[in-house]
C-alpha cells in the first residue's frame, strides 16, 4: 500500500470511528469491512487456530463499538488503534491458556514463518521500510524473538522454550533490540 | 530520554506492546497509563513503531458468522451479513473458505428451500408465458425471515440481469445495495450492478463474465453508487442460491 493510499485510509477509518462513537452501526459495519480482514490475519498469526481467532476478532469489536467514544488521534492511527485493541485481548487469552496448556511450538515453522514477515516488511513503503531497515541492523536471533513475540505473541518462557536459550538471554535480546529499534527508527525517520 | 527512570519506561512500554510482559507487569503498565500521560505517549508510540509487523500478515477474511455474532452480542437487529473478500495467494485458505461458504449456503438453501422454490416455481411459470425470454438463471434475494427481496434473472447468453424489487429494505441516502457474482473455485466476485431501491421497479443492468457455474449471488451495502472497489466493502447483507431454468435447451443444474 503506497503513502497517499495509506493516509486516505487512515483518513476514513477517523471518519467512520468519529461516527461508530456516535452508536453509527452502518459505519461500524463498514469500519468492520474495512479493517476486519487485517486485524483477523494477524489473530490468526497469533492463534494459529481459525476458531480462537474468530472469538478473539469478535471480541475485539465488540470493544472497538464500546471504546470509540475514547478515540482521538492521539491514540495513534485508527488501525494501529484497533490492532492493538485485538493484539492484547489475544495476549491476555494465550497468556492464561499458557498456564493450563503449552502451545504446540515449532521452532522451524516460526523461524519461516519470521523469515516471509521480514521479507514482506522489505517490501513495504515508509513505517514498513523504515523498521525493516533498523531491524536488520539487530543481531539475528534478537530480532527474530522481536518478531515471534510481536506476531506469534510469544511470552519470554515460550522464548526460551522456542529457541532453547535461557531466559536471562531472552530477556536482555529483548530489551536490547527495543532500545536499538527506538534509537534507529527515530534517528531515520 | 536519559535518565533512568525514563530509560526504564521506554522499555516496558516497548515490551508492554510487543507482548512479553508478564501479566502483573501488564497490570501494571495499565494503572500506569491512567495516571502518566508520559507512559500512555511511549505505548502509542511503540505501537506505532511496531505496526508494520501485523502489516506483514497474509490479511484473511473472517466467516460472515463472525459479523453475525458480534451484532448479536451488541444487541443489533439486523439480517444476516458479512464481509466477503478473496485473498488471491491463499489458495489453501481459500478452498476451505469455500468448502465454509457452500456449506453455509447449503444450509441457507435448505432453510429458505420452501419459499424458494416455490417464488422460483411462481417465477418460471411466468416467464414460460413470455415466449421470447432468454432468461436462463433464477434466483430470489430474502431475508433472515424468508420474506423475498429481490427476484433476479439472468441471461447466460446476453450477459444481461433482470432485478424487481419486491420489498427492498430501507436504505440511507446515502446508501445502496449491489449485487454480486459469486464465481465458483474462489476466483473471487463480480459486480452485477445496482439494485432498485423502491418495491415494484425492474432494473436490467448489462455484465459481463455471467457464468453459469457461479455458486451464489450476493447482496452488500455499500456507499451511495456503489463500491469504490471491484469487491464488497461494505457487509454482505444476504446470499442467494441460482436456479436454472429448465428449458429445452438445458437440464438444469
Amino acid at each position: 500500500m503506497t503513502n497517499t493510499s495509506n493516509e486516505i485510509r487512515d483518513s476514513e477509518m477517523r471518519e467512520l470511528l468519529l461516527r461508530v462513537a456516535k452508536a453509527d452501526q452502518t459505519a461500524f459495519s463498514r469500519l468492520y469491512a474495512s479493517a476486519s480482514p487485517t486485524i483477523f490475519g494477524v489473530l490468526v498469526r497469533m492463534f494459529d487456530d481459525h476458531a480462537a481467532a474468530e472469538d478473539a476478532l469478535q471480541e475485539a469489536f465488540v470493544r472497538i463499538w464500546h471504546k470509540a467514544s475514547s478515540y482521538d488521534s492521539m491514540q495513534g492511527k485508527p488501525l494501529t488503534w484497533m490492532t492493538s485493541i485485538a493484539r492484547y485481548h489475544a495476549l491476555d487469552v494465550l497468556r492464561s491458556r499458557s498456564a493450563q496448556v503449552l502451545r504446540d511450538q515449532s521452532f522451524a515453522t516460526e523461524a519461516e514463518r519470521a523469515h516471509d514477515s521480514l521479507q514482506t516488511l522489505q517490501e513495504q513503503v515508509d513505517d514498513g521500510q523504515l523498521l525493516s531497515i533498523c531491524l536488520e541492523r539487530l543481531e539475528p536471533e534478537a530480532r527474530d524473538c522481536v518478531v515471534y513475540a510481536y506476531c506469534g505473541g510469544y511470552s519470554h518462557q515460550e522464548l526460551c522454550d522456542l529457541t532453547g536459550r535461557a531466559l536471562g538471554t531472552i530477556k536482555s535480546w529483548i530489551r536490547r533490540s527495543l532500545n536499538s529499534l527506538r534509537e534507529c527508527v527515530d534517528e531515520l525517520a | 530520554m536519559s535518565s533512568p527512570d525514563s530509560q526504564w519506561k521506554m522499555l516496558q512500554a516497548g515490551e508492554y506492546v510487543l507482548g512479553t510482559l508478564d501479566s502483573d507487569s501488564v497490570a501494571e503498565v495499565n494503572a500506569q497509563m491512567n495516571t502518566d500521560a508520559e507512559m500512555r505517549d511511549l505505548v502509542v508510540d511503540w505501537q506505532e513503531k511496531l505496526q508494520p509487523l501485523a502489516a506483514t500478515n497474509d490479511e484473511i477474511m473472517p466467516p460472515p458468522a463472525v459479523w453475525r455474532r458480534i451484532n448479536d452480542q451488541l444487541g443489533f437487529n439486523t439480517m444476516r451479513s458479512g464481509v466477503m473478500r478473496f485473498d488471491p495467494e491463499r489458495r489453501a485458505k481459500r478452498q476451505r473458505s469455500r468448502r465454509q461458504l457452500v456449506t453455509w449456503q447449503w444450509v441457507g438453501s435448505m432453510a429458505i428451500a420452501a419459499s424458494t422454490l416455490l417464488a422460483v416455481a411462481l417465477w418460471q411459470t411466468q416467464q414460460s408465458r413470455q415466449p421470447t425470454s432468454t432468461f436462463d438463471v433464477v434466483s430470489i434475494v430474502s431475508d433472515a425471515q424468508n420474506n423475498p427481496l429481490w427476484v433476479i434473472n439472468a441471461s447466460l447468453q446476453q450477459q444481461t440481469v433482470q432485478v424487481t424489487a419486491l420489498s427492498p429494505p430501507a436504505l440511507n441516502d446515502d446508501q445502496d445495495h449491489q449485487l454480486w457474482m459469486v464465481k465458483p473455485d474462489n476466483e473471487g466476485v463480480s459486480s452485477l450492478g445496482l439494485l432498485p431501491r423502491d418495491a415494484n421497479v425492474t432494473v436490467i443492468n448489462r455484465v459481463q463474465g455471467l457464468r453459469e457455474d457461479a455458486i451464489a449471488f450476493a447482496v452488500s451495502l455499500e456507499p451511495l453508487g456503489g463500491s469504490p472497489e471491484p469487491v464488497p466493502t461494505g457487509p454482505v447483507l444476504y446470499q442467494a442460491v441460482l436456479n436454472t431454468v429448465q428449458t429445452p435447451g438445458n437440464s438444469g443444474r
